[in-house]
């Protein structure tokens, strides 16, 4: 009796779950496993005479990649060095916007950092393409006496778009880590007799690190996907993935071949994601209260 | 357009604004393709309603809505007011940067459009599909057969069936900028050959496989539109060799001509117009081995929901007056002779944009296969990815 | 005036010459001079804001004075940052290092100060402190895995390890359960004893304060108010703001009588006397009486015992309040208004217990009486 009424509870409990679960599961069902799976299904086949797709079941696709390698080199490059690249510029402004700056203007200070985010990607890029043009930077670097700087459709020109688009994203989770910082962690590693410069290497860093982790992820994964930049700043030179994908999709219409770069797109992604988790969680001191993202 | 009521701005005359912005550095090709965007953007059309209908349109009810599909920068704002003064109806517009994606839009359905604007070479693959509609040309009595040429009114028949009424024409050349560069520059030999040797590091190659690869065909003598693969092979080649010498692979190369970072550059009439204009060093360069010669149209899709007031609209662009000022607007070589006959002095003499018969017999219509053979759609990413 | 606890300035570990620290236009401390002598156990004790902490912040180095001096063994610390004094601290709430296990939290300081000290030794010195702390072979643990107690031992060893001239505590037991405070403040005396170091305790909590330490210091906004051992502040309070906050007192105001009297408002007059260094307050003018709980005889009404009292009075009882090993009568007298009393359970065995509404009578002695001047 007493069992049977325990059961029924329970009965009742894990359909409550269920029915509160579903929605979520749906979401992932429909739009994240579906789509994955078709483009592996896809990545097997072979491309339609007027473009498309054809079942099929072939590794050509695949063993087409290396055509590309160049893309997979551009993106390996640049989307580490550009997270890398955030991570150094936008560590001193969070810890400044966190720790140091006067509450009065905190919140303005981080509107300010917002605000690029409220005009268009493209007119922002654009504007970087005639500051790093023959007219903009270059010039005013002959002024003082550098000729023949060239920045436009090179890679220091896309990283410098990647830092300009992607700093806010990277300040936002490392302010976040650094607000809820506890400061008497500070005084107390001060009081043990750490210098300033060691308790930001024992205390303050360590301590961010979920924050900083989720930054470089959220700008790496991005990244790893990224295309506007290179197309506009990289003048067609700097090839990514994401530009060979928009290629391969939209001019080819080689869905089978976009589908296998796709594929290994993942992979790659997946790989990196671990191998990078799992250093972070140990740098963090493989605390389990801790989330890395 | 102005803001006669003198009252803030709204969203759409920002939007109307900011592409007027643009115009001056922008190609039309260019800016959605990038980004894959399309924003459609409504036209605030004169909202009064028509004090009295126009004697043409007096015959049948045209409703009171056209959807319009064209290009960014490609027509003039006073046209679509006046027309819908004239008649009553409000024009929608929405804007595509590639004729990839106006197929798509038209595959999948459901646009709602009335009337579109393709260029030469998609329209055999529209009329295979059904996509659009044969043009009844006894509904567009300001169309006068005799006074376009057939050069390119032919491009718009398939089949035998008239499938469109021309818009407007253009050429795909080369602009130079001979404040860097020799002015005696005259083929596609001297194009590619500079580019790697003299003016390393300062050429544009379009980011467009019709062209990038047609001109590349060019060097060797072959066909805009080859598809053979052994001279695809010879172009792929070529490209691949000047690839680490180029300024930039893309369509947007007024950014580049203009800074004086790019010297030379792979380009459409329209865009050399503008470059010549406001820097006066800039020349077009139509190469003597032949090129691309193309011209675009207003087609009816199949199914068009507002198929009168798209007859109405399409005669009403097709006056002489309406199409001169259009012509003023985006800046293209007109068709129609009598609208030619109304265009400012420095319009009609400029050789950019009506060059020698010479130089015009050379070039070649982009063909459909040319876009969609997969051969060349893997040359080109291949030279994009080298 | 410099508060000299016990000896000399010789053997001072701390001494504060005219401190003073301002927050804005708020005063924390205000004009302090102390010096605490070595191996004793000092409570700063204070209700929140009295300066205490800032205080307590000024000798960690968290702090520098506006003006006035402060000095570690004889030596000026001002301008001298926290990680190079030689005193270490309990924070409250520990702030242990959530990122690091037991062993590295409490092996930090000695990393810091050493930083060649080879791994055995590190781990020798980390396992002798944990079992001074009663905490041995808690090295791997992780800090949020431990109770608070067992935190409260960490940051205890943490702070011990590098052996200080001086250990402060920013109240140390605010965040244990009562049982635990007590059986903390036994062994923060024991282990205060055992490293024979300067303790100097920062508390809002008079029964810590006067519990474990040899002095304490009450303050009041900013200023040292009174210092002393627990049992001259409790017993002879040189004010009634000491006598107010260090234990539990009644008050009656009324006018000095001159030579030990006080005519309460009531008109009936109390005799007592002063607290020993501070004079009666002078004939006709406003006086406090200050009255222990725990000094009031209570008996039932017609009994005798209370009534044997140099000062007695009537009333009924309106509250009760059972502690365990006393209870807290408040009996409401009509001259005198709501008097508390404290019975203990030894005196109860005679007089038995009251209940609420019951007719009692109260007393207590003129030695038990304090009179103050009203200020």
């Amino acid at each position: 009796m007493d069992t049977s009424v325990k059961t029924k509870a329970e009965r009742r409990r894990k359909w409550t779950t269920a029915m509160l679960l579903a929605p979520a599961t749906l979401w992932y069902a429909v739009l994240l496993l579906l789509p994955l799976v078709t483009i592996v299904i896809f990545s097997f086949g072979e491309r339609g005479p007027a473009g498309g797709y054809i079942p099929a079941f072939t590794f050509d696709n695949y063993l087409n990649l290396p055509t590309r390698s160049k893309a997979f080199f551009n993106t390996m490059t640049l989307a580490p060095l550009g997270t890398l690249a955030c991570l150094l510029i936008a560590y001193p402004l969070a810890y400044y916007l966190a720790i140091v700056a006067n509450k009065k203007y905190k919140t303005l200070l981080l509107v300010l950092v917002i605000v690029p985010f409220w005009t268009s990607l493209l007119v922002r890029t654009y504007a970087w393409i005639f500051i790093l043009g023959g007219q903009g930077l270059p010039k005013l670097l002959a002024f003082i006496g550098f000729e023949g700087v060239r920045m436009i459709n090179t890679p220091g020109a896309v990283l410098i778009g990647i830092i300009y688009i992607y700093l806010p994203l990277m300040v936002f989770p490392i302010y976040v880590s650094l607000e809820k910082l506890d400061t008497r962690l500070l005084e107390a590693s001060s009081d043990l007799g750490a210098s300033p410069l060691r308790t930001f290497f024992q205390v303050t860093l360590p301590l961010s690190i979920p924050g900083l982790a989720t930054g470089s992820m959220m700008v790496f994964i991005l990244l790893m996907g990224e295309f506007i930049i290179p197309q506009m700043l990289g003048g067609g030179k700097v090839y990514f993935i994401g530009n060979a994908l928009v290629d391969v999709f939209l001019q080819s219409r080689n869905w089978p071949f976009g589908a296998a770069f796709a594929v290994s797109l993942v992979l790659i992604m997946l790989v990196t994601i671990t191998v990078y988790m799992r250093y972070m969680s140990k740098l963090a001191g493989g605390r389990d209260d801790v989330s890395v993202m | 357009m102005t803001n006669k009521d003198n009252k803030s701005i709204t969203e759409t005359e920002f939007m109307n604004e900011l592409y007027r912005y643009k115009k001056g550095s922008v190609s039309r090709r260019h800016f959605m393709q990038v980004t894959g965007l399309s924003t459609a953007m409504a036209v605030v059309a004169g909202s009064a309603p028509a004090m009295f209908a126009g004697s043409a349109f007096a015959a049948e009810d045209l409703g009171n809505r056209l959807n319009f599909a064209t290009w960014p920068n490609y027509m003039d704002e006073n046209n679509i007011a006046a027309f819908t003064e004239a008649t009553g109806v409000h024009v929608n517009v929405s804007v595509f940067g590639s004729n990839e994606e106006m197929l798509a839009k038209l595959q999948a359905g459901g646009t709602g459009w009335d009337v579109f604007v393709p260029t030469n070479y998609t329209i055999s693959t529209y009329a295979d599909l059904g996509l659009i509609q044969e043009i009844d040309l006894s509904r567009i009595p300001n169309f006068s057969k005799e006074h376009n040429d057939p050069v390119f009114t032919e491009q718009g028949i398939y089949n035998g069936k008239v499938y469109t009424v021309p818009k407007d024409w253009g050429t795909t050349g080369y602009v130079i900028n001979t404040a860097h560069t020799r002015s005696d520059m005259t083929s596609w030999k001297e194009f590619w050959d500079s580019a790697m040797n003299e003016y390393s590091s300062r050429a544009i190659v379009h980011d467009y496989q019709l062209t990038a690869i047609g001109n590349a065909l060019k060097y060797f003598g072959y066909s805009f539109n080859s598809v053979d693969p052994a001279e695809l092979a010879d172009a792929e080649k070529l490209m691949i060799e000047v690839k680490p010498h180029l300024f930039a692979v893309t369509s947007d190369y007024q950014p580049g001509m203009r800074s004086g970072d790019a010297w030379l550059s792979m380009c459409w009439t329209g865009d050399a117009v503008q470059l010549q204009r406001d820097i006066p060093t800039m020349a077009y360069v139509l190469g003597k081995e032949g090129g691309e010669i193309w011209s675009d149209f207003y087609a009816i899709p199949t199914g068009a929901p507002n198929l009168a007031a798209a007859y109405a609209f399409l005669n009403f662009m097709q006056d002489p007056e309406v199409n001169a000022r259009e012509g003023i607007a985006h800046g293209y070589p007109l068709i129609d002779s009598r609208a030619i006959d109304l265009l400012p002095e420095d319009l009609k003499n400029n050789p950019i944009l009506y060059p020698a018969a010479e130089l015009l017999s050379a070039l070649e219509f982009g063909a459909a296969v040319s876009l969609t053979n997969p051969d060349r759609a893997e040359l080109m990413a291949r030279f994009k990815a080298a | 005036m410099t508060d000299d606890i016990k000896n000399g300035a010789e053997t001072a570990d701390i001494e504060f010459r005219g401190v003073s620290r301002h927050f804005g236009d708020v005063i924390a401390v205000n004009n302090v001079d102390i010096s605490i002598p070595r191996g004793g156990f000092v409570s700063f004790l204070g209700p929140s804001g009295c300066g205490k902490t800032t205080f307590l912040r000024m000798i960690a180095g968290f702090e520098q004075p506006d003006s006035g001096d402060v000095l570690l063994r004889g030596e000026s610390v001002v301008g001298v940052p926290a990680f190079k004094r030689p005193v270490n601290m309990v924070f409250q709430h520990y702030a242990l290092f959530p990122h690091l296990n037991v062993a590295d939290n409490i092996g930090y300081g000695i990393k810091q100060v050493n930083r060649k000290i080879s791994k055995k030794e590190l781990a020798t010195r980390v396992g002798e402190t944990l079992e001074m702390v009663r905490l041995p072979g808690f090295q791997e643990r992780n800090i949020w895995e431990m109770s608070g107690g067992q935190q409260q031992r960490v940051a205890l060893a943490r702070a011990l390890i590098n052996r200080p001239n001086v250990l402060l505590l920013d109240e140390p037991l605010a965040a244990l359960d009562r049982k635990l405070r007590r059986d903390m403040q036994i062994e923060l005396q024991n282990l205060q004893r055992e490293v024979g170091i300067t303790f100097v305790l920062v508390t809002h909590d008079q029964e810590e304060a006067l519990s474990m330490s040899d002095t304490v210091c009450l303050m009041k906004e900013g200023r040292i108010v009174q210092t002393g051992s627990p049992q001259d502040l409790y017993k002879e309070p040189l004010s009634p703001y000491v006598a107010d906050f260090v234990g539990k007192s009644n008050f009656f105001k009324g006018i000095s009588e001159g030579a030990g009297a006080v005519k309460l408002t009531c008109g009936r007059i109390v005799e007592g006397r002063a607290p020993l260094t501070v004079e009666l307050p002078p004939k006709s003018s406003a006086a406090v009486v200050c009255v222990r709980p725990e000094m009031i005889h209570i008996a039932a009404e017609g009994n005798k015992g209370a009534s044997e009292h140099a000062m007695y009075f009537t009333g009924n009882i309106v509250n009760r309040i059972f502690l365990g090993e006393n209870t807290e009568y408040v009996v409401r007298i009509d001259e005198l208004g709501d008097v508390l009393v404290m019975s203990s359970r030894l005196s109860e065995a005679s007089t038995g217990t009251f209940e609420p509404n019951q007719s009692v009578t109260i007393g207590w002695d003129k030695d038990a009486t304090l009179i103050f001047a009203d200020t």
